[in-house]
């Protein structure tokens, strides 16, 4: 019983494989980070799991249910949930409506009850409207509320994102560099939110470049390098592993395997 | 076999008009971004002079030069008046404001020179050549050649000139453009003016087998417009096989098909590479990376 | 004035200023013919709110939604006027043959994005005009057809004044139409669509979705205006379906301000206008209109609307 299970997935761009061969499976409540050197493959992975991109072969399975090939917004109401490198915020909408549109697959979304207004269309929005600010409060946006999402610094718009995903209650949330361009104050403050994220039921993976934040915070970290998976284990033995130093900090980093004097 | 030439003879010709306006097209897209919806009234400037100055007594070889001279100082006009003052508005504003040059340029063209046609003498006679049993006018042979001698000077322009080779690059990345210090305000104002001066070659070449008048540029435009689609938006090569292709396809169709719905073809044409080629003939469909 | 230009994003605020407009006008039209033009505005500013949902909302563009307009102008005059169907039949027709025809035209053309989808909503528009004003015998040509009057409860509609109030009441629900779904899951769903449509998809819009709902829907406010141009004006000739007329309902709608309902309004009214206006230049009209227009855009870029609300925003 898997929350996320990919096998075998391999993703060809034009004859480059961006994504070689992939397989590896994310437990329930899991924190999963995913690292690896710039252009190893780690957003592309996100991309295949989100439905943005189709793998050229392998599966995707999401909590059991076989999901290759299925459409970003399909994947998004069976309960998944996404950000971005570059935070892809709606900048022609107020913060707030930001995070509602978050909650779309749990509103009505058709064409008659929005014109007319029946169908208690008027309760529901202002219910939505409602658990959004609670939700940017709680994730320290409160004062943003109303806001052009335009206006907000670098720093909110990260955890707008975050807040506009779970807005959706999803089961699985996948987070590319949630800390990227955060100073370490901001980091140290995402780091809390995810932390309380993943406390409240919610499977994480992370993409990550900030090796605090992994080795913090997550169960088990993946290296993806040249698209293909290095090592996968525990932070501690990740951390150590001769191959995977080498990957970062060039062969001459890598510790030598001790040689026995007889 | 002969009413096949007829066609084939009758389409490159009009296909060379839309390549050339195509192509205009295709510079200042590359160059702004910008569809230029005022387009098709370089043509119409450029044969409506050439009329006009013909009609007032002087020489057709005089005449055709001032004619495309006018027609690429309204060009540059429209650049320098029009576009460069609203720098950094978005595409669609722009797109208006050609529409209204183009609205002004033609409310200009019917002030001087009335609603009604007028008619432009061929270069070198009208005695039709038979060649295989079609008749081609001498005429036609001139926008064949003419259009011919532009494409190679202007493939020439690109690849040999500093300046051509200039505007390739700000093309590619306006940014990096002005980063190696080209002055990309005047590289605008070249591709207005260049485009202007496809159009209005076209509009010389064409008028005296069209006849012209104060609104020959609106279809003339919009066709180019798909042509250039066709061929992939900013694909200078595409524009020309575009331009080519939608000439001899209404040719043939308003020969053999219908010629009720000549106009159709093109569009027609064009509704159905984009249903089923999204990045046109020759064009890519760019992913956008996240 | 800035606290009551705020009176405008409360919606009910300014529906009950566009009513109050609406119902006060009529006392300063001296003769007929001013309620000609009001009686055009308003039917161009129902095109331009449906428009202005997919343009400015949604993000996408048309360059032919005069096609919609003259499909339903004509489908209904003929269906009432040669086939003698009830007119008000015949209007519901001819918008549900428009709608049908946008819904499943929209599909693959929705696909496309930006020049692209321009190009192809302007082949489309052109390929309606030229058949209608080929097909002579059912069209009455480039020379137009005459259409009979709209019969409501049995009362044919004929009249300035009676079509001054039909107008104007089918342009208030329009707009309070128009400002529901703005408000809603699905309006936001469209807005998202326009900021990122990646993002959009990632929250689990079906963007395909949306995007052919909301063409559909302003295709057949268009319809809708078209036919009840045609019944009102008894009249209906093929210079209302072409490429220039669809060129003109893009400039209303970018003129007032994209993603701004009552600037969809204003910039209908102000373009409808205009060229009455400027009747006074006689040669000089077209020449004035496009450069009032350039200067417009010019100074203007983001329309009307958006622009005078910055300014007054300013003041407060």
């Amino acid at each position: 019983m898997s929350e996320l299970r990919l096998e075998q997935v391999s993703k060809t761009f034009g004859g480059v494989a961006a994504v070689a061969d992939v397989s590896f499976a994310v437990a329930p409540r899991q924190i999963f980070a995913l690292i690896g050197p710039n252009g190893a493959g780690k957003t592309t992975l996100f991309n295949l799991i989100s439905g943005v991109y189709r793998p050229s072969s392998g599966r995707v399975f999401f909590a059991d249910r076989d999901v290759t090939g299925q459409p970003p917004h399909a994947l998004a109401r069976f309960g998944l949930a996404r950000t971005f490198q570059t935070p892809q915020v709606f900048l022609n909408m107020s913060a707030v409506e930001n995070v509602m549109v978050g909650a779309h697959r749990h509103l009505k979304s058709g064409l008659l009850p929005a014109i007319t207004r029946l169908g208690g269309l008027r309760a529901a929005e202002k219910a939505c409207r409602a658990e959004a600010a609670a939700l940017m409060e709680r994730l320290g946006l409160g004062r943003y509320r109303d806001a052009e999402a335009g206006a907000l610094p670098y720093g909110a718009l990260k955890r707008l994102e975050v807040a506009r995903a779970m807005a959706g209650r999803p089961r699985l949330l996948l987070l590319d560099e949630p800390a990227a361009g955060l100073n370490a104050a901001e980091a140290e403050e995402m780091v809390g939110v995810l932390r309380t994220i993943a406390e409240s039921g919610v499977t994480v993976v992370l993409i990550e470049h900030n090796m605090h934040m992994v080795m913090g915070l997550s169960e088990r970290v993946l290296v993806l390098v040249s698209g293909r998976v290095l090592v996968e284990g525990a932070p501690a033995e990740v951390q150590r592993h001769p191959e995977v130093i080498a990957a970062y900090l060039g062969a001459e980093a890598a510790p030598q395997p001790e040689l026995r004097c007889a | 076999m002969a009413e096949f030439l007829q066609f084939l003879f009758s389409g490159l010709t009009v296909g060379a008009t839309y390549a050339l306006v195509a192509l205009g097209f295709a510079i200042i897209y590359n160059a702004s971004g910008v569809i230029n919806f005022a387009q098709g009234e370089f043509v119409m400037a450029g044969g409506m002079a050439s009329a006009f100055l013909v009609a007032a007594g002087v020489p057709l070889p005089l005449a055709v030069i001032t004619a495309v001279a006018a027609g690429v100082a309204i060009g540059v006009a429209l650049e320098k008046f029009a576009i460069e003052p609203a720098r950094g508005a978005p595409v669609v504003t722009l797109i208006i404001i050609t529409i209204g040059a183009s609205i002004a340029i033609r409310g200009v063209a019917q002030l001087l020179l009335g609603k009604q046609f007028h008619t432009v003498p061929p270069f070198t006679g009208d005695h039709p050549i038979v060649i295989g049993g079609a008749t081609i006018l001498p005429q036609s042979l001139w926008v064949l050649g003419a259009s011919i001698a532009v494409v190679i000077g202007l493939s020439a322009f690109f690849s040999r000139s500093k300046l051509g080779k200039a505007m390739l690059a700000t093309a590619n990345n306006r940014h990096a453009a002005q980063l190696v210090g080209i002055n990309v305000r005047f590289i605008l104002l070249l591709s207005f003016g260049l485009s202007a001066l496809l159009g209005a070659v076209a509009g010389v070449l064409i008028s005296p087998i069209t006849l012209t008048s104060y609104d020959v540029g609106i279809m003339v435009g919009l066709k180019g417009f798909a042509a250039a689609m066709l061929g992939g938006l900013g694909n200078g090569v595409g524009a020309i096989a575009g331009g080519l292709l939608l000439g001899l396809a209404e040719a043939l169709g308003a020969g053999y098909l219908s010629s009720a719905y000549k106009d159709v073809i093109a569009f027609v044409i064009i509704l159905a590479v984009l249903v089923f080629m999204p990045g046109g003939l020759f064009g890519k469909v760019s992913a956008e990376r996240v | 004035m800035g606290r009551a230009l705020t009176l405008f994003r409360h919606r009910h605020g300014g529906l009950a200023v566009l009513a109050l407009v609406i119902a006060l006008l009529p006392l300063s039209l001296p003769n007929r013919y001013f309620y000609d033009v009001a009686i055009l505005m308003g039917l161009n500013a129902i095109v331009c709110v449906g428009l202005n949902l997919l343009i400015g909302f949604a993000g996408q563009i048309s360059l032919g939604h005069a096609g919609f307009f003259g499909l339903g102008a004509y489908a209904s005059a003929i269906l009432s006027t040669n086939y003698g169907w009830p007119s008000v039949v015949a209007l519901i027709a001819a918008a549900a043959l428009v709608g049908v025809l946008a819904l499943a035209l929209g599909r693959p053309i929705l696909r496309l994005k930006g020049h692209y989808l321009a190009m192809a909503t302007l082949g489309l528009g052109i390929i309606i005009a030229v058949v209608i004003a080929t097909e002579e015998r059912l069209t009455g040509g480039p020379d137009g057809m005459s259409v009979a009057p709209l019969v409501l409860f049995g009362v044919a509609l004929q009249g300035e004044r009676v079509w001054y109030w039909l107008v104007g009441a089918l342009l208030l629900g329009t707009v309070w139409l128009a400002f529901n779904l703005i408000d809603s899951p699905l309006g936001r769903a469209l807005r998202a669509i326009h900021g990122s449509e990646v993002a959009a998809e990632a929250m689990g819009i079906d963007i395909a979705r949306a995007k052919l709902l909301i063409f559909v829907v302003s295709a057949i406010l268009a319809a809708l205006a078209g036919s009840l141009t045609a019944h009102y004006a008894g009249f209906i000739t093929p210079g209302k379906v072409g490429f220039l007329h669809s060129i003109e309902l893009v400039t209303m709608v970018v003129l007032g301000g994209m993603a701004s309902t009552y600037g969809a309004v204003a910039g209908a009214a102000i373009l409808t206008a205009l060229p009455q206006l400027l009747t006074v230049f006689k040669d000089y009209e077209s020449l004035v209109f496009g450069v009032v227009l350039m200067a417009t855009m010019i100074f203007m870029p983001r329309g009307l609307v958006p622009t005078l609300a910055r300014l007054m925003g300013r003041r407060t």
